[in-house]
């Protein structure tokens, strides 16, 4: 398959998901995406029709493009943002009670480290599994799933743990 | 109830902040993006891309566009207009007055420097800004604005809190006796994120000069060169306004720089939000739908607002041309009010 037509397909197949990548890391839309450009211009340029790299590599390359701004926006990401100001974002299928949820979720998150944040969204947000996370963060397979439980067992007790009264959200429709 | 997998799994989908749909790479607006890619990086060396990326990082307010579809804290008795989601539009005085003649005025007085005589790292503004829309119209929708405090250091160590400012009703240009009972309470600490040696990445960490070419250099470190227009330079002015606070003689200096861009003109005199005696200017672009308004005071010359408006009608979400998208006061006091 030609060069250029072997990388549309990643190209096709990826940019979505690493433009969302990113913009759960940066609060500028606009931004996202030219870092996510960014992302795909290194990928074309190291592109090897013969060896092509796995979606991790993609992710990898985002997360260093993003750098100390990555670690520092996602402590104070849009999600949380969104919580701080009284309000979390929820699709249109979602309903009341995923709002608390979420809500919920954002308040337990906050309450972890970053380290278990990180490998909780990557899990969840960028639907990575473990040997994807592993390489993306450069670590093994098998601590990655082991760093990946313990992250949910903590946050399994962040959530249950007594919450302080906040203000629900309420639907509009 | 005990938080399952898929309970856990579906919290997480409801709270994720990605906007761009995940098959964004197979829709018909992606090929431009892919042809571009190929092309620009035929050639580059691959460390390229890397200063368009940080000059985005200031992207103006331009981004404030994405206007998210958001369920928000909203309160059960209404006012039915689009307006109550956002805060009242000032309403401005026409003056007879040019361009130069209140950039002019407000630099004869910041040229008696009595308000700062010298820059300091870090700020303190008072702001809000359209994170939200509501599907019900009926509902009325409390604005809390944030008072953001940065203070950082030689070394790039800081602190950045977020505290909760005085809620009140959308369609209200400020607090007001009846607060809503389930808003924030002001003074809430909303977030803190603190900086170790080298962590904050203020895009310049020296002091700036007082000099015009010192403010162009300024402005172009955050992302506006010379000739980007009134909308971008303003807009880069939020960035430089919240890693610095200038002194008088280089906010004299910034709003000459500011003078020479086009899309420039005088909106007329107004009471900013926290009470202050203002001329607005106001900057727009053809490829913006917002107009920005700058405050400066009329008392001390300094800059000490902006406010986004929209400049046409939108519908999702459904608001009106006018609109109040977002505003930002600086030179406001621990407690976000004029010192």
């Amino acid at each position: 398959m030609p060069r250029k037509a072997a990388f549309s397909r990643v190209f096709v197949r990826h940019y979505g998901a690493i433009v969302r990548f990113v913009e759960r890391r940066v609060d500028d839309p606009e931004l996202a995406r030219d870092i996510a450009g960014e992302c795909f211009e290194i990928a074309w340029r190291k592109f090897d029709v013969d060896a092509p790299f796995g979606v991790a590599w993609l992710f990898r390359t985002a997360r260093n493009l993003t750098g100390n701004a990555y670690r520092r926006r996602t402590r104070d990401s849009a999600m949380s943002e969104e919580l701080h100001r009284g309000s979390v974002r929820v699709t249109a299928d979602d309903g009341l009670r995923e709002c608390d949820d979420a809500m919920d979720l954002a308040r337990a998150l906050a309450t972890l480290s970053w380290s278990d944040q990180e490998i909780l969204q990557l899990a969840y947000w960028d639907d990575l599994g473990a040997e994807e996370i592993a390489d993306v963060l450069g670590i093994t397979a098998g601590t990655a799933r082991t760093r990946l439980s313990r992250a949910r067992n903590r946050l399994r007790d962040a959530l249950e743990a007594p919450q302080p009264a906040h203000p629900k959200v309420r639907s509009a429709s | 109830m005990t938080w399952s997998d898929e309970r856990i799994a579906r919290a997480f989908r409801a709270a994720d902040p990605a906007r761009t749909p995940i098959d964004a790479g197979a829709r018909p607006d992606a090929e431009p993006v892919r042809d571009r890619i190929m092309r620009r990086s035929a050639d580059a060396p691959a460390s390229s891309a890397r200063p368009r990326i940080r000059t985005r990082l200031v992207a103006p307010l331009l981004a404030a566009a994405a206007l998210v579809v958001v369920l928000v804290l909203a309160l059960p008795f209404g006012v039915p207009t689009a307006h109550a989601r956002t805060p009242a539009a000032l309403r401005y005085v026409a003056v007879d007055a040019t361009v130069d003649e209140v950039i002019g005025e407000a630099v004869r007085l910041l040229t008696r420097g009595v308000t700062r005589d010298h820059s300091e790292r870090g700020s303190v503004s008072l702001g809000w800004y359209m994170d939200a829309t509501v599907g019900n119209d009926t509902d009325r929708v409390v604005i809390t604005p944030h008072r953001l405090r940065v203070a950082w250091n030689q070394d790039l160590s800081g602190e950045v809190t977020t505290t909760a400012g005085i809620p009140y009703f959308g369609g209200a240009t400020g607090p007001a006796p009846d607060l809503p009972p389930a808003a924030i309470a002001p003074g809430t600490l909303l977030a803190r994120q603190t900086y170790g040696p080298g962590e904050y990445r203020a895009r310049v960490s020296s002091p700036p000069g007082d000099t015009a070419d010192d403010m162009r250099a300024l402005l172009s470190s955050y992302g506006a060169e010379p000739g980007a227009g009134a909308l971008q330079t303003i807009a880069v002015l939020g960035s430089i306004f919240s890693d610095w606070t200038l002194s008088d003689v280089q906010q004299a200096a910034l709003l000459d720089v500011l003078s020479t861009e086009p899309g420039l003109s005088v909106a007329g005199q107004t009471v900013d939000r926290s009470g202050r005696s203002v001329t607005a200017l106001r900057a727009v672009s053809a490829s913006s739908p917002y107009a920005v308004y700058l405050l400066l005071s009329r008392t001390t010359g300094r800059i000490v607002g902006s406010e986004d408006v929209l400049r046409e009608a939108v519908s999702d979400p459904d608001l009106p041309e006018g609109a109040v998208t977002a505003y930002t006061l600086w030179d406001v006091d621990e407690e976000g009010r004029m010192p």
